[in-house]
């Protein structure tokens, strides 16, 4: 049996799965911030007990997602950390780029830099930017620094000089230097975590891991160690942001790549459900109470961007937090849940979000006191959800209250009519994903409409049709179980570890012999990385971050000649210079529309993408209520569709349905988790998974 | 559809801002010059058929949305708006028809639904080089200051005047990399152009003509509302600036009456003999001075601005009749202070002390063995404090230009720096300080001189306090440990010699406590 586990922001998240029988159980808790293992060390015991399980029968290594990073670095939960930089450039940390996010807003706030002044510390040395020597490095002065890590009681140090993204060779004696002065000191060099060209990203990057390092080492600890007392005898290995799994080892010196695991997990789980029913190209539409996330899937992988941002303080705005460089997978969010507020501004339009009434108190119709009105609220004022099925009928919604308080709020803004309203507030958060999703696929050089819209969690199935009609898309899967759905997502995780190298080589000066010896080193250190996970079979991806000279923005061009020059120590064909030419060419077309008439390619960064011996498991989509017993209509109800106004729809229970049955629009088909709403122009019908296939119909835009 | 609400409003003009977002994102992506790329120098518009901004990108630099408009209509207007057809793109770069200054080239194509013109794609950016002098502030008259092109088709029914590329290509000292800039320009707007046709297409609803018209109404309302909560009166305020050949000061009075408001530049003084006179850009930032104050959080558009009148006298500093140079024009980035000290007791929550501006320039140009190579490199000061704010070290205020990664600049120029650091203490006193500038200090790796023009300002007259804060510190520039003669001259930066500079802080606000 496999054991998964996701501390999420609020719920801790248990699975247990029977990789013989497919079956799954699943155990949701309240996160314990005071200590992160006790909700996993809780969740682990309850589920033992329901399946009747021994803790030995928990036989593969136990997988595991974590809000620690991502909560550290919002909380600044953790001990001090320091850095030590080139002398001269201590406060390039505080500077950062000297931009504004909001050009109207005076008033912008930036973060907090991660390391106090007084831990910020210079060290005499500097590289020029082709990697020669300018000024001798000056290791007699780290004796000094070290005193004042140990006076300020610092465990964790980030070192980061410039230019070091193109020789390591004096951050790689600091840290040498370190590990004789203070053995216990944890040293983050930035040329081994992001070896990349500009120095504030590589600096912040650097630091942000340094922060996190040593809670992130006792976290693990704490895990281990309640699953010693579970007598769980099973490794821990943990979720990265890029979608890859890896050991404590690895995640230990590298932890601001678990950054934003748990939400990689879910899109995980959807590239896996994509490839099962052979749709490689999705978007994942996840909804839950404050945000909604949309990945996209291409070719049965979900896409991954090169850098993320953490922590925003100022308005939620984009710009105002900390942008890290590590491969992640491109999770857009988008600021509207179930739970979002919905309000008029000064000039009376509705805005919808980023403010939530989170769970307490709710929104209005959870009847705990929510005095302003959410898209929940809206959701139930159109008929959408079922007052007494709300979470499989363990909450009771009020409609009343959710009509009354959109219009005492919104009213005034639709000539007093609040359903005129409550289809607003739906019609502004469907656009706004709609949007993103727009934006996000022509950034991937697509179209909107090439994809299927996969939607899970909360409030995903209620808006996704309406959402994908908008886009042009044809087919809505809808799982049978979100929440099985994600709890997947962290066993369909093969060990995965990216490296990059910065090398810039114009396409005219292509030197086969360094691109077969960069694939070799990039090789060699993504398998040092993988240590034991790597097994005996490990397959590799090579890429090459290409653009124009001059140009100041890279496209990621696929270099798959290059894996066999990687694994064979350089005895491959390289790809000649035309070679890379026209695949760049090709790549900058599909991306961007058209190339400039003049230009001259280069290659400014390489990368190698290694993932370890690993076989897939098969997963099971339906959850252990759904039996397929009972009728599957079971009702009519009014609610408002808007080719239609308010018509009646056909109430379907989805865990009475079964394999080929099939149906017609207006429909509602209710899940314990959540409530899928198909309009009067589209139908669906039942897969072998019991997932609900919707075929969207054109219908009228709102 | 007819009938706006408070959704359906919200949503159509979402999506209208969304496209201008996708042409930046083209853009910033494709283009070639480094402040474009790196400092975000750039802006993407959608305009009505008569030319008004409609919606801008929402990180553009405030002064390239601030002359789009009066750039568009004239160049409409100069080529004949009856002449143009699908698949037309114009261009100019030129000051008097409401262009920045030559470096920067304004790129307009008229977008047609059914044959119909029902808007305008507009792009502006700083191109890589447009010959001349254009990067310093020393040229007599436009005409040393580089390639000026009138409004122009650059492109004819989807054919490129190849008579007007090669021109410009002989004339610009980086000439591939300005045609791509110019070919980044034209597909950020073919962007917009298809964006918004497809919308047309997709929703057979999408009344364009009604939502641009209440758009505007709400856009006009929200301003005259915000005007009317400022107290009816007269209001004079002033700043002090180095200038080139003397000081200059700004002058300005604003008369505040019922829901209109006058700002009148009577005063200011006459315009210079050198480049650092602000043609269009003036009323750019006298528009997004007074929208930060009074209302920051609606999308920027050309209705925002109807009830406010501008009048600049001509053959100022901020008006300056032809052929006035006209490429430094940063004077214009003092206005924002010159405003908010006229506006300190009608709105002391919301005005700002003058900032540390405009943001220092040093352009490097020389040649090696490759042939010659060149650049820019901006820094910015502190920015101004404001009642419960202490100013920020180092932000670029009022315009938007980021620093250069120096592993970037020093990745394409042979410098290298040997410190940049915040300048302690420069922002001025006050019971709400202001933002410190920074010091930096590089070193040329070059083995023969580096041509250096330098752009700079507040050296000698520093930002001033308001309501009783203190002066921010005055910057300082030395070559070589002296003081440079001409801070906004060139001069030669030998093998191994260094330039130090600090930016000047940002003024404090109120008296210390």
């Amino acid at each position: 049996m496999q054991l998964s586990f996701d501390i999420g922001g609020t719920f801790t998240d248990v699975v247990l799965l029977d990789e013989s029988t497919g079956r799954t159980w699943l155990g949701k808790t309240l996160t314990t911030y005071d200590d992160l293992s006790r909700a996993v060390s809780t969740g682990i015991s309850s589920l033992l007990e329901a399946s009747g399980s021994e803790p030995t029968a928990i036989d593969r290594p136990v997988i595991g997602a974590t809000t620690l990073v991502t909560n550290a670095l919002i909380e600044r939960s953790a001990p001090p950390t320091a850095l030590i930089t080139t002398r001269g450039f201590a406060d390039l940390i505080e500077i950062g780029r000297e931009w504004r996010y909001d050009i109207y807003d005076l008033r912008l706030r930036f973060p907090e830099p991660l390391v106090p002044p007084g831990l910020r510390l210079e060290l005499t040395e500097r590289l020029r930017a082709d990697g020669a020597v300018d000024v001798p490095i000056e290791l007699d002065e780290l004796e000094g620094a070290v005193t004042a890590l140990r006076e300020a009681d610092v465990r964790s140090v980030a070192v980061c000089f410039l230019n070091s993204y193109v020789s390591d060779v004096h951050e790689e004696m600091v840290a040498e230097r370190l590990q004789e002065l203070a053995p216990d000191l944890m040293v983050t060099t930035s040329s081994q975590l992001a070896p990349e060209i500009r120095e504030y990203e590589r600096i912040i990057t650097a630091v942000a891991n340094a922060y996190v390092r040593p809670i992130a080492g006792e976290h693990f600890r704490d895990i281990e160690e309640a699953f010693e007392s579970a007598g769980v005898e099973q490794p821990l290995l943990l979720m990265q942001s890029n979608g890859g799994i890896t050991d404590t080892r690895l995640a230990g010196r590298f932890p601001i790549r678990l950054l934003e695991s748990g939400p990689a997990a879910g899109a995980l789980a959807a590239a896996y459900w994509g490839r099962r029913l052979g749709v490689e190209d999705l978007m994942a539409f996840d909804m839950g109470g404050t945000t909604a996330k949309v990945c996209l899937v291409e070719s049965g992988r979900p896409t991954l961007a090169r850098s993320f941002e953490v922590a925003r303080v100022h308005r939620h705005k984009r710009g105002s937090g900390m942008t890290v460089r590590v491969p992640v997978i491109e999770l857009l969010e988008i600021g509207a849940g179930g739970g979002s507020i919905a309000a008029l501004d000064d000039v009376g339009l509705l805005g919808v979000g980023p403010r939530s009434a989170g769970s307490e108190p709710g929104p209005a119709c959870y009847g705990r006191g929510g005095a302003k009105p959410t898209v929940t609220d809206a959701d139930l004022a159109l008929g959408y959800l079922d007052p007494d099925y709300f979470l499989g009928g363990r909450m009771r919604l009020d409609p009343d209250a959710a009509r009354a308080v959109i219009e005492a709020e919104l009213a005034d803004g639709f000539g007093g009519d609040p359903r005129e309203a409550a289809i607003g507030i739906v019609t502004v958060v469907e656009e706004s994903m709609a949007a993103a999703m727009r934006i996000h696929a022509t950034e991937h050089g697509r179209d909107p409409s090439d994809y299927a819209v996969l939607a899970f969690g909360g409030a995903a199935p209620v808006h996704a049709v309406s959402v994908s009609r908008r886009l042009g898309v044809s087919e809505v899967i809808i799982p049978a179980s979100a929440g099985v759905l994600s709890a997947g997502g962290l066993q369909v995780a093969p060990p995965i570890t990216d490296v990059v190298r910065t090398r810039i080589m114009p396409v005219a000066g292509w030197n086969p012999g360094e691109v077969a010896s960069i694939c070799h080193d990039l090789r060699a250190q993504a398998l040092e990385q993988l240590g034991p996970m790597a097994g005996d079979r490990v397959t590799f991806q090579v890429s090459a971050d290409m653009r124009f000279r001059g140009q100041g923005f890279e496209v990621e061009v696929s270099l798959p000649q290059l894996v066999e020059v990687a694994v064979s120590n350089g005895a491959g064909p390289v790809p000649d210079a035309a070679e890379a030419d026209r695949l760049f060419r090709d790549r900058y077309e599909q991306l961007r529309g058209s190339v400039p008439p003049a230009g001259e390619a280069e290659v400014v960064a390489w990368r190698l993408s290694a993932v370890g011996e690993w076989e897939e498991p098969s997963l099971q989509a339906r959850s252990e209520e759904h039996d397929g017993e009972g009728a599957a209509v079971v009702g009519k109800r009014d609610a408002w569709f808007p080719s239609t106004g308010v018509t009646e729809a056909t109430i379907y229970d989805h865990l009475a349905l079964k394999p080929g049955d099939s149906g017609s629009g207006p429909a509602i088909v209710q899940q314990p988790e959540s409530t899928a709403v198909i309009g009067p122009d589209d139908s669906f019908t039942v897969d072998e998974h019991l997932n609900l296939r919707v075929s969207v119909g054109k219908g009228e835009p709102r | 559809m007819n009938e706006w609400n408070a959704a359906s409003l919200q949503v159509a003009w979402q999506r209208l801002i969304s496209i201008a977002d996708e042409m930046a994102a083209g853009l910033l992506h494709s283009a070639f010059s480094a402040v474009v790329r790196e400092s975000n120098d750039l802006a993407c518009a959608l305009l009505s058929p008569r030319g008004d901004l409609l919606v801008e990108y929402s990180r553009s630099v405030p002064v390239f949305t601030g002359i789009l408009s009066r750039a568009a209509r004239s160049m409409i207007e100069t080529v004949g708006a009856e002449t143009l057809r699908p698949g037309d793109v114009l261009a100019m770069n030129d000051p008097w028809h409401g262009n920045t200054h030559l470096a920067d080239l304004t790129v307009v194509t008229p977008i047609f639904h059914r044959g119909e013109l029902i808007a305008y794609a507009a792009s502006i950016c700083h191109l890589s080089d447009i010959g001349g002098a254009s990067e310093g502030a020393f040229a007599y008259d436009v005409y040393e200051e580089g390639l000026a092109i009138p409004p122009l088709k650059l492109i004819s029914e989807g054919k490129t005047d190849d008579l007007l590329m090669r021109l410009i290509e002989r004339n610009v000292r980086l000439p591939q990399m300005v045609i791509g800039d110019i070919h980044a320009l034209v597909a950020a707007n073919e962007i917009g152009a298809r964006r918004l046709t497809d919308l047309l297409d997709e929703s057979a609803g999408f009344d364009l003509a009604g939502v641009t018209e209440r758009i505007g109404a709400v856009s006009e309302d929200a301003m005259r509302r915000a005007i009317a909560e400022v107290p009816d009166g007269r209001y004079v305020g002033m700043t002090r600036i180095d200038g080139f050949e003397e000081p200059k000061e700004i002058h300005v009075a604003i008369e505040v009456s019922g829901d209109r408001m006058r700002v009148d530049f009577a005063g200011t003084s006459v315009q210079s003999e050198r480049g650092i006179n602000s043609a269009s850009t003036s009323g750019a930032y006298t528009l997004y001075s007074l929208k930060c104050l009074l209302t920051p959080d609606i999308p920027n558009n050309a209705w925002t601005y109807g009830p406010i009148d501008v009048v600049i006298p001509p053959g100022s500093l901020l008006n300056p009749s032809p052929p006035a140079a006209v490429s430094a024009n940063f004077p214009a980035h003092t206005i924002q202070g010159a405003l908010y000290d006229a506006l300190r007791e009608a709105m002391p929550e919301a005005v700002m002390a003058p900032s540390g501006a405009p943001f220092w320039v040093l352009a490097m140009r020389g040649n090696n063995a490759e042939g010659s190579f060149g650049g820019m490199v901006a820094f910015n000061g502190g920015q101004g404090a404001l009642r419960e704010h202490p100013g920020c070290s180092c932000l670029s205020m009022p315009s938007n230009v980021s620093n250069t990664p120096i592993e970037v600049t020093e990745a394409e120029l042979p410098l290298i720096y040997e410190r940049k650091a915040v300048a302690r203490g420069s922002g001025g006193e006050g019971s709400w300080p202001g933002g410190d500038g920074q010091e930096v200090v590089m070193r040329s790796l070059h083995d023969e001189a580096i041509t250096v023009t330098c752009l700079t300002e507040r050296i000698e007259n520093p930002a001033a306090g308001i309501s009783g804060g203190g002066p921010g510190t005055p910057g300082t520039l030395l070559l070589d440990g002296d003081p440079v003669a001409e801070p906004k001259g060139r001069f030669k930066l030998g093998p191994g010699g260094k330039i130090t500079l600090r930016t000047p802080g940002g003024g404090g606000y109120g008296p210390v406590r």
